[in-house]
C-alpha cells in the first residue's frame, strides 16, 4: 500500500476536479467502464452492497483489533466479550514486544525425578538443568529451534500465568500448563532410569536478576530467588 | 451559490467543494473498484511469508514431531482441551495418525513452496492458510510474536489478488491473453474439485470436526470460486465484470488492514514500551542481551552491551521509531527511512537475539509498505540474476536458445517476473 502516492493522486483529482465544466457529473466514473457502455441496475445493487459489506467489515475488524491490543479502557471495557468473542483464537496478538519492560531476570527450570526398581526401592536422581540443556543448543546457533528457544520458556510462563500466588491452578489453563511442564519434564529425563521406572517428578526454577547496567543508577536486588513445585506423579502414558 | 458577489473579497475557500467533494469520491471508488491496487506489494507479501513459513518448517524438520507431532508434551489430549475451550481451527487434531501429521506438514511445505511461485495462488493460499493455522494452533504455546503474524497474514492473504505479478499465474495469464483465454485451465478445476472432494469426504466419514464458522467458511470460498469459473466463462460479460469489481473490492480491504496490521503492531510496541521505566531511562537494550534465551552469540551481545551511549541511543531509538511508523506513512521520504531503520533493526534482531524467522516475518510485514519502484528493481535485480543462471545452465547442458518460450515473460507493466 502507499498512501502518499494515494493522497497525490487525490490531489491531483481536486486541481482537474475545480476546472471542470459545472453540467459534468462527477458520478459517472465511481465505477470502472462496464463491458457493454453501462452498469445494468443489478449489477450498481451488487457492487454497491460489496462496497458497504467491505467497508463495514474492514472498519469493523480493525476496530476489534485495536480494542484488543489497546490497554483497558472505558470502551473495551463495555464490548469486552464482542471484542474477545472476535479476536480469539484465529485474530488472537500480543505486540507488546519486551515492553512495558523487558524480562529482567533469567529463569532457569530444572527437574529431577524419583525412581522405582523391580525391587521395591524408590531413589531420587540428582536435578536436571532443563534450561542449561535449552541454552547450550541455544549457543552458538545462526537459528535456534523453538524446540530449545521457546517450549519450556513458554511452558513456564504458561505455568505462571495460569496459577495463583499460591500455585494453585487456575481453571482448565492451569490445569493444562500443569501437565504439559510435567509432561515435558518427563521426556527430557525419560521413562527409565538406571534400569528403573520414573514414576514423580519436581520442579523448580531459579530466577536471577539480570544486574543492571553500570552506568545505572537503578538499585535492584540481584539475589536468585527460588519456586519449587512439589513431587508430582507422572503416568507411563505421558512418556510419549 | 451566487459566486459574483463573492469576488471582490478573497476567495472562499469553500468555493466549489460540493463538486470537489463529489469529483474525491467518485475517484476513490473508481480506484477501488477498478483495479487490485498494490500488486508487487501484494506480491511480497505472498513471497514473503510463504517463503518465512517454508524455511522455518524446513528448519524445524528433525523437531517437527516434537513440536506438533505425535510425540509432542503438548500432547493430543491436552491440545484437544485447549481447542474445545478455544475452537481454534486445526486438522491436526482430526486424527492422532503419525501419517495424518507427516501428510500435514509435508503437504504444508509444498503449499508453501507452491505460493511462493504463484501456482494456482488462488488455491494455494487457501492450503497456506489451512497449513499454518494447522500447525499453529495445534500447539499455541511455541508462538513468539513471527508466528503470530504468519498466522495473521496467512488469513488475510487469501482475500488478496496476490498473484498479479511475479507469479507462474501471470505467466500463465499472459500467454492466455495472446491466445484469447482466460488463464484459468483444466488444473485450476482439478485443484478445486480435489478440494471439494476431500473436504467433502472428511465431513462425511466424521473425519473432520470443524467448527461452524469454519464449514461455512471454507465452503463459501470452494463455491465463490465455483462461481468464478462459471463468471469466466458466461456468455453474459457483465457477471465477469461485476465479479471483478468485487474480487478488486476485497483484494483492496484486504490490503488495507494488513497495512493497518502493521501499523497496530508498531503502535502498540511503542506505546507500551513508553510506559516502561527501563526505556524511560534508557537501559531497556542491556536485558535482552543478557537473557540466556536470547544471545546466541555471547560475545557480540557484549560488544553491543560495552557502552552506555550505543545501549542509550539504540534503546530510545527503537521507542522513537516504533512510535513514528504509523505517522511516518503521511510523508513518503520520512516513511522510507524509517522503513530502512526497521529493516536494519530487524536484521540485527535476527542475528544478536537468535530470532532469524521472527526477524524474516517483521522484515516482509515491513515491505507492504515499500514503494512500488523499488520492489520492481528489485523484481528486476532478482530475474536477471535468474536469467544469468538458467542461461549458464543452459549453456552447459547445449539445448538450443529459443528467444520466445524462456522463463522470462513480461506482463502489461512490462516488469520482469522474480
Amino acid at each position: 500500500m502507499e498512501p502518499r502516492e494515494a493522497a497525490s493522486v487525490e490531489t491531483g483529482s481536486e486541481r482537474t476536479g475545480e476546472n471542470q465544466a459545472p453540467g459534468e457529473s462527477p458520478a459517472i466514473r465511481g465505477l470502472p467502464p462496464a463491458p457493454n457502455g453501462s452498469w445494468s441496475l443489478a449489477s450498481r445493487i451488487v457492487i454497491m452492497l460489496a462496497i458497504v459489506v467491505a467497508a463495514i467489515g474492514v472498519l469493523l475488524h480493525l476496530t476489534l483489533v485495536f480494542l484488543f491490543v489497546a490497554p483497558s479502557n472505558a470502551i473495551s471495557r463495555e464490548y469486552g466479550g464482542l471484542v474477545d468473542g472476535y479476536v480469539y483464537p484465529e485474530f488472537d496478538q500480543n505486540w507488546q514486544l519486551f515492553a512495558p519492560n523487558p524480562l529482567q531476570q533469567n529463569i532457569a527450570v530444572h527437574a529431577r525425578a524419583q525412581v522405582k526398581f523391580a525391587d521395591g526401592s524408590v531413589r531420587t536422581t540428582n536435578w536436571v538443568g532443563m534450561t542449561a540443556q535449552d541454552i547450550k543448543e541455544i549457543r552458538d546457533n545462526p537459528a535456534p529451534s523453538h524446540a530449545h528457544q521457546n517450549m519450556l520458556r513458554q511452558a513456564w510462563d504458561f505455568y505462571n500465568r495460569s496459577h495463583d500466588e499460591k500455585g494453585r491452578p487456575l481453571g482448565l489453563r492451569g490445569e493444562l500448563s500443569e501437565a504439559y511442564v510435567r509432561r515435558i519434564a518427563a521426556h527430557r529425563i525419560g521413562p527409565r532410569v538406571d534400569g528403573g521406572q520414573v514414576v514423580k517428578v519436581q520442579i523448580y526454577a531459579s530466577n536471577t536478576p539480570i544486574v543492571p547496567p553500570k552506568w545505572s543508577t537503578e538499585r535492584v536486588d540481584t539475589r536468585t530467588t527460588y519456586q519449587v513445585l512439589p513431587w508430582w506423579p507422572v503416568s507411563k502414558e505421558e512418556f510419549q | 451559490m451566487s459566486v459574483e458577489k463573492d469576488t471582490a473579497r478573497a476567495r472562499s475557500p469553500f468555493k466549489g467543494m460540493g463538486i470537489k467533494l463529489d469529483t474525491a469520491i467518485a475517484r476513490g471508488l473508481n480506484r477501488i473498484t477498478g483495479a487490485a491496487l498494490a500488486p508487487y506489494q501484494s506480491a511480497i507479501v505472498r513471497i514473503g511469508f510463504s517463503l518465512t513459513f517454508a524455511l522455518y518448517l524446513l528448519r524445524e524438520w528433525p523437531h517437527r514431531l516434537e513440536l506438533y507431532g505425535t510425540t509432542s508434551p503438548w500432547g493430543f489430549d491436552l491440545a484437544h482441551r485447549l481447542v474445545a475451550s478455544n475452537h481454534a481451527f486445526t486438522v491436526l487434531l482430526w486424527s492422532n495418525d503419525r501419517l495424518w501429521f507427516e501428510l500435514v506438514y509435508h503437504g504444508t511445505i509444498v503449499a508453501c513452496l507452491l505460493l511462493l511461485v504463484g501456482w494456482h495462488t488462488r488455491t494455494m493460499s487457501l492450503l497456506f492458510m489451512v497449513g499454518v493455522l494447522s500447525l499453529l494452533n495445534r500447539n499455541v504455546l511455541l508462538g513468539d510474536g513471527g508466528d503470530t503474524l504468519i498466522h495473521l497474514m496467512a488469513s488475510y492473504l487469501v482475500l488478496t489478488r496476490c498473484g498479479q505479478v511475479w507469479s507462474l499465474d501471470a505467466r500463465r495469464r499472459a500467454r492466455a491473453a495472446m491466445l484469447g483465454g482466460d488463464g484459468s485451465n483444466a488444473m485450476s478445476v482439478t485443484l478445486w474439485v480435489v478440494c471439494g472432494a476431500g473436504l467433502a469426504l472428511a465431513e462425511l466419514t466424521g473425519f473432520a470436526d470443524i467448527p461452524l464458522g469454519w464449514v461455512l467458511i471454507l465452503w463459501g470460498l470452494w463455491l465463490v470460486q465455483a462461481l468464478w469459473f462459471w463468471a469466466v466463462r458466461s456468455r453474459f460479460s457483465e457477471v465477469r465484470a461485476v465479479c471483478d469489481v468485487v474480487a478488486n473490492l476485497v483484494h483492496n480491504s484486504a490490503m488495507l488492514v494488513i497495512a493497518a496490521q502493521v501499523c497496530l503492531l508498531y503502535a502498540t510496541a511503542g506505546w507500551y514500551k513508553i510506559q516502561g521505566p527501563r526505556w524511560q531511562d534508557g537501559t531497556a537494550l542491556h536485558y535482552p542481551l543478557h537473557l540466556d534465551y536470547f544471545s546466541p552469540w555471547v560475545s557480540l551481545s557484549q560488544v553491543l552491551d560495552s557502552r552506555s551511549a550505543m545501549v542509550t541511543l539504540i534503546t530510545y531509538g527503537t521507542v522513537f521509531a516504533q512510535v513514528a511508523f504509523p505517522f511516518a506513512l503521511l510523508n513518503r521520504r520520512v516513511k522510507n527511512v524509517l522503513l530502512a531503520i526497521l529493516i536494519t533493526e530487524h536484521a540485527t534482531i535476527a542475528v544478536i537475539c537468535g530470532l532469524p524467522f521472527f526477524s524474516l516475518a517483521m522484515v516482509f510485514a515491513d515491505m507492504v509498505f515499500m514503494p512500488t519502484n523499488a520492489l520492481r528493481w528489485v523484481g528486476a535485480k532478482a530475474a536477471a540474476g535468474r536469467d544469468r543462471v538458467t542461461r549458464r545452465g543452459r549453456r552447459s547442458n547445449s539445448p538450443p536458445e529459443d528467444g520466445s518460450a524462456g522463463p522470462r515473460v513480461t506482463t502489461g507493466t512490462g516488469s520482469p517476473h522474480a
